[in-house]
């Protein structure tokens, strides 16, 4: 799975993230303090100001130690209420309808179908969510105050506070029952959608290999007696293997196998080939730090560059001691007691064709970090974006395995390893290695990958090698991938009534759908503010596409340019501010790639994230509640 | 507002509204059968822009058209954005799902088919590293622009691409042959295109030697069909190139079917028959030749009548030639009998005259490499030694064998190059030491050294070959004055009209210069139809088609299949 910018360790993440969070708060705080002690000063005098602002901090700080959950709870049911009588559940009939027809735009024999089905499902779901995340939270308030109905709930013993808090709890609340059940109808439509079953007769798909025995009891259990494909179902057919041992195995194709069962009756052999099995995945990898060594032996953080646009991955040359190197931590024989299994998704750039029939060689070893010992532990043909499986056996063999000492030599001073192995130490060491014992020091491991083939590259990034740890729970993985969108739809919601708690209606629905947007595109905004973007920032932007110039080309030196660019500068700053203040909505797609993709949420990616929310949550809350407070509402 | 008041406003909206009623009925009134329907349906009709005219109406497009309320260019400018996005992350199946996205959005947008089709069949295969994940790409980007066929069926562009990816991209990749076996091989193909022809009428047809030139040939077909019954469609693409393509693939075609075999028999191996790949030539010859009488547009305004443009077509070259060189034989025939009794020996005669008396010394010195190139009579490409330098040859050759004659009787002769005179008066000593006859070849080659300054002269002296890497240059330098009267030298001896009608006087030489004026309104016509020629390859097709026939080319055939068949 593409991972551009890795989610870093919950614990070593929350120091600096705490720390950026409470200067921005507390920036933000001083900045909101200045202005309203110069909005008081305006209103009431200097004399009065200040008694007004303590007195004002006092009221909220009282607010805050006398919230009652209980009154924010009864909020919350009233805006759960509210939400029903409002007919939301037709964004469910809606969900369900484009899931009826969503076969027409679905096309299920590609190479990736789970992939195609999750997107969709994910994508479809975060559109409807949040759009109804935002007509409920920007219209809830407002046609509280239209109705005059707000005076009903401010002439009781209620406070702001728990008004904006039970409003944020309510909405959540039914945004959350709506997720959960478009999320079981995702799960059945995806499920439905990628099952399906092949057709296999005995004597037309399956025929017996040339030349074996026809008494397969005298042949070794694994050994592959006939062989065949199945028929063609959702655009493809499987490889089927039938053993010595009457058992059978389909081949994995488009990411997913089958199982099979042979039954032989009078004579005549049958071959059922059950439901897709292993289309939806939540594998749990465990990742390395990468680094790379040059052909002179040295290690460096980056490969060669190959010349591609995107510089995810960098590549080592073939046939030179160039290598990629992954290290590991924690690993051990409770985690990995057969062995490691690796899984892979490398890059080749080939500089010339070559073997057309061929595809590019590699080579995977295994190094013990301290000692140098290396071991070659499989040769391989690259499969250029699909993702190759390996395993490294426990049990590793001197000649076998081409066991050798390799010394890997640190940018600057040469590394020394303590005790020092030579190659002549491994004659008198014995045949057998263990994988853990002789490899890993520590729970520290090294892979290396090698490309063999001269003149053609490999290319990788951090995650594209990892190991395979126990699988997750796939129905619970799938739901997990869902709290990313709830996450989204929680700061959506909170914007929605902070928002509503001064605009009218539709101002409140423009501008939290505004966040919407430039929180999806945040990098997009950032680089806008910062001029950085082609094209200059929004005045030059607007002026290019009037006068048709295109973004490369530079504007004439006139003093309208200069104007221009002169305002650009000025708004940029103030378009760096709000940048900063947006949520980057698009990070929380993670989840759904991570489902998407067959691979596991990792919990520490929820952690970081679910703070991250909190961190936006609770300041929205808090001004939220300062405008409510201090709105002209029946005091 | 009062009552009253309201009331008459009421009226007057509903008054408005019946009103505007009647101009949008106008506007807006359907197609039927027994109607045109109102403005707007007719002017789609003549634009041929109403969805059914297009191609096949798509529910789920129209769907996905309607949600997004009108901010379909929105959409698609937004989807486009993110296709080229996952395109730089080499996420193909997602620009593919994309491109499905934008199509539903845009179906009748001619270029996101065209463009897509060719990334997926040209930039997404070549990323692969498995040839067979190649060619799956390929045929990927093949069914994506015939897809696009289906909603645009009078598009010939698509058409167009379609046969170019198929014939092209699986023909002559570096990884033709595998490909040309796994599209031979390819089932799912197969049951698709057959799936595709059951439903609908008129489309290209997968031949049943499953080839895809011969697939390709359907599409290109395709292509003239509708570019005929629209009288547009293919942009400024010259039309001899539009309509060369479908003859060029026949081509390809017979000759792929020596290479691998004409189809697969039931064990999937390749079956090679001599009277398919001849019957394939013939083809080629009919298609080739039906295409050189076509006479077409171009794309080349005619000067002399301003909004129209320049027909031609290739076989127009040669029968404006013929005219022209019937005109010149008889500027020929009208020469004095002095000069020679054929047509071939009055020129030589004429450029042998010209070489001694209208080229200065220097001239003669810089023809020295065509005069001497070797040329051999039978080789069907005489060009690279014009004429004029083998006349000269020839009479030099001729002087050789004089002068050896007269050398044998004693009698002095004076050539060319000088008099024979010098020999007879050295000794009979200084004789010994001297070549008995005077050897054109070295004096031709010392004329030219005379031209070569002093200082390059013994770099000059050395044979190509020979000249140290170091001296390239100088050595390149020391013939530079001779390499720029080449040219020169050569159209002076070349006979043309105008030389031919020097050699006449009176009446025949008026009678020549009327033939010539002719000659040189035919060259008009000549040479832009040569121009298309030479584009297209026509000598070398012309050749080709006709020599694979031949009993020879047969028999060689023959001779490797059997050879086939014994290492087999």
């Amino acid at each position: 799975m593409i991972i551009e910018n890795p989610i870093p360790p919950y614990l070593e993440w929350i120091g600096m993230a705490a720390l950026n969070w409470l200067i921005s708060v507390g920036a933000l705080a001083a900045l909101f303090s200045l202005i309203a002690l110069v909005f008081l000063t305006i209103r009431k005098g200097p004399k009065q100001a200040v008694p007004a602002f303590v007195g004002g901090v006092r009221g909220a700080l009282e607010d805050l130690f006398k919230f009652s959950w209980r009154r924010a709870f009864a909020i919350a049911s009233l805006a759960i209420r509210e939400s029903i009588r409002k007919k939301v559940v037709v964004v469910c009939v809606v969900f369900l309808a484009l899931l009826m027809f969503a076969g027409w735009f679905l096309d299920p024999s590609g190479k990736d179908p789970a992939r195609l089905c999750a997107s969709f499902v994910y994508q479809s779901t975060t559109y409807l969510v949040l759009l109804l995340a935002i007509f409920l939270s920007a219209l809830s308030l407002p046609a509280d105050f239209k109705t005059k109905t707000i005076y009903t709930i401010v002439t009781k013993p209620v406070r702001s506070s728990e008004i904006v808090l039970g409003r944020i709890i309510g909405l959540a609340t039914v945004g959350t029952a709506i997720l959960a059940l478009m999320a079981v109808c995702s799960y059945f439509f995806v499920s439905n959608t990628l099952n399906h079953k092949h057709v296999l007769v005995d004597g037309e798909d399956v025929k017996a290999v040339e030349g074996v025995a026809e008494d397969w009891s005298t042949l070794a259990p694994e050994t592959v007696v006939a062989s065949g494909e199945t028929r063609l179902a959702n655009g493809h057919k499987h490889k089927v293997e039938v053993f010595a041992d009457g058992t059978a195995r389909v081949v994995e194709e488009n990411k997913h196998a089958h199982t099979i069962e042979r039954i032989v009756e009078d004579d005549k052999t049958l071959y059922k080939v059950g439901s897709a099995v292993g289309a939806l995945q939540a594998k749990t990898p465990v990742y390395g730090k990468i680094k790379f060594r040059g052909e002179n032996g040295f290690e460096k953080e980056r490969g060669i560059n190959v010349g591609e646009e995107w510089e995810y991955r960098s590549y080592v040359a073939g046939s030179t001691e160039e290598a990629v190197i992954w290290t590991f931590d924690n690993i051990t024989p409770e985690r990995f007691p057969e062995g490691l299994p690796v899984e892979m998704t490398i890059s080749a750039f080939r500089t010339h064709m070559g073997n057309i029939e061929k595809t590019v060689m590699g080579a995977l070893y295994v190094r013990n970090p301290k000692t140098g010992l290396t071991a070659e532990t499989n040769v391989f043909n690259s499969e250029k974006y699909a993702t190759k499986a390996l395993f490294v056996e426990r049990e590793i063999d001197q000649e076998k395995n081409k066991v050798r000492v390799r010394t890997l030599k640190k940018t600057g001073d040469e590394s020394t390893f303590d005790p020092v192995l030579t190659t002549a130490d491994l004659k008198q060491t014995g045949e057998k290695y263990d994988l853990f014992e002789d490899f890993v020091v520590d729970g520290k491991l090294e892979i290396w990958l090698q490309c063999l083939d001269s003149q053609q590259y490999f290319g990788a990034a951090e995650p594209d090698l990892y190991l395979r740890a126990q699988d997750a729970n796939v129905f619970a993985n799938f739901f997990k991938g869902y709290l990313g969108l709830w996450q989204q739809m929680v700061i959506l919601i909170s914007f929605g009534v902070l928002f509503s708690a001064f605009l009218s209606g539709p101002v409140a629905m423009a501008a939290t759908f505004g966040i919407l947007i430039a929180g999806f595109s945040k990098n997009f905004f950032v680089e806008i503010a910062r001029l950085e973007a082609l094209g200059g920032g929004p005045i030059e932007s607007f002026n290019r596409l009037v006068t048709h110039e295109n973004m490369m080309s530079d504007l004439s030196n006139t003093f309208a340019t200069q104007l221009i660019k002169a305002f650009d500068a000025v708004s940029g700053v103030f378009l760096s501010v709000i940048g900063l203040a947006l949520p980057s909505f698009s990070d929380y797609n993670f989840y759904a790639d991570c489902v998407a993709n067959g691979y596991d949420v990792p919990w520490n990616a929820v952690a970081v994230h679910m703070t991250t929310t909190a961190s936006f949550a609770i300041p929205l809350f808090v001004v939220g509640y300062a405008i409510l407070r201090n709105r002209e509402v029946a005091k | 507002m009062t009552q009253q008041k309201l009331f008459y406003r009421k009226v007057f909206y509903i008054a408005m509204i019946a009103v505007l009623v009647f101009p949008l009925y106008m506007l807006g009134n359907p197609a039927r059968r027994d109607g045109a329907g109102g403005l707007l349906a007719q002017r789609r009709d003549e634009l041929n822009l109403s969805e059914a005219n297009l191609g096949e109406i798509d529910p789920a497009g129209s769907a996905m058209k309607l949600a997004t309320f009108g901010m379909r260019g929105v959409a698609v400018s937004l989807l486009w954005n993110r296709s080229l996005e996952y395109e730089k992350r080499s996420d193909w199946d997602a620009v593919v799902a994309t491109a499905n996205q934008i199509t539903m959005l845009e179906p009748h947008f001619i270029t996101i088919w065209d463009f897509v089709g060719w990334k997926l069949a040209y930039n997404a295969s070549a990323q692969f590293d498995d040839y067979r994940e190649r060619y799956r790409w390929v045929i990927r980007g093949f069914e994506f622009v015939q897809e696009g066929t289906t909603y645009n069926q009078e598009s010939p562009k698509l058409y167009v691409r379609a046969g170019w990816t198929i014939s092209q991209k699986i023909g002559i990749a570096d990884e033709k042959k595998q490909y040309r076996r796994l599209f031979r091989e390819d089932e799912e193909l197969e049951k698709n295109q057959r799936e595709r022809e059951a439903r609908y009428v008129n489309i290209p047809k997968l031949p049943s030697a499953k080839d895809n030139w011969l697939f390709g040939c359907a599409f290109y077909k395709a292509a003239e069909t509708w570019f005929e019954k629209r009288g547009e469609g293919i942009g400024n693409e010259t039309r001899l190139l539009f309509y060369g393509r479908a003859p060029l693939n026949r081509i390809r075609y017979a000759e792929w079917m020596e290479i691998d075999g004409c189809g697969l028999n039931k064990e999937n191996a390749p079956v090679f028959d001599e009277e398919n790949c001849a019957n394939a030539w013939l083809q080629a010859q009919k298609d080739w030749e039906d295409y050189s009488n076509r006479v077409v547009d171009t794309t080349i305004e005619d000067k002399t009548n301003p909004g129209t443009y320049r027909r031609t077509s290739l076989n127009l070259q040669k029968e404006k030639r013929a005219e022209m060189d019937r005109l010149e034989e008889e500027i020929i025939a009208a020469l004095p009998a002095n000069l020679g009794e054929t047509a071939q020996e009055k020129r030589e005669a004429i450029v042998w005259e010209r070489w001694h008396t209208i080229l200065n010394d220097e001239q003669r010195a810089a023809m020295y490499n065509s005069v001497l190139y070797p040329y051999d009579e039978n080789d069907y490409n005489l060009g690279r030694v014009g004429f004029g330098a083998r006349a000269v040859r020839k009479y030099l050759d001729a002087e050789v064998a004089r002068a050896k004659e007269a050398e044998e009787k004693g009698e002095k002769v004076e050539l060319w190059t000088g008099p024979i005179d010098e020999y007879w008066k050295l000794s009979d000593e200084e004789k010994k030491g001297t070549s008995p006859w005077i050897n054109w070849q070295s004096d031709l080659f010392e004329l030219r050294m005379s031209f070569v300054d002093e200082d390059l002269r013994e770099l000059a002296r050395t044979p190509r070959l020979l000249v140290p890497q170091e001296d390239t240059k100088r050595y390149g330098g020391a013939f530079a004055r001779l390499d720029e009267w080449q040219g020169r030298a050569s159209s002076l001896l070349a006979v043309t009209p105008d030389v031919l009608a020097s050699y006449l006087e009176g009446n025949a030489q008026a009678e020549a210069m009327d033939k010539i004026a002719q000659i040189e309104e035919l060259r008009k016509e000549e040479s832009f139809s040569r121009m298309f020629r030479d584009i297209m390859g026509a000598d070398f097709h012309e050749r080709e088609v006709v020599f694979e026939q031949t009993p020879e080319a047969r028999g060689a055939r023959k001779y490797r299949q059997e050879a086939r068949d014994r290492f087999n």
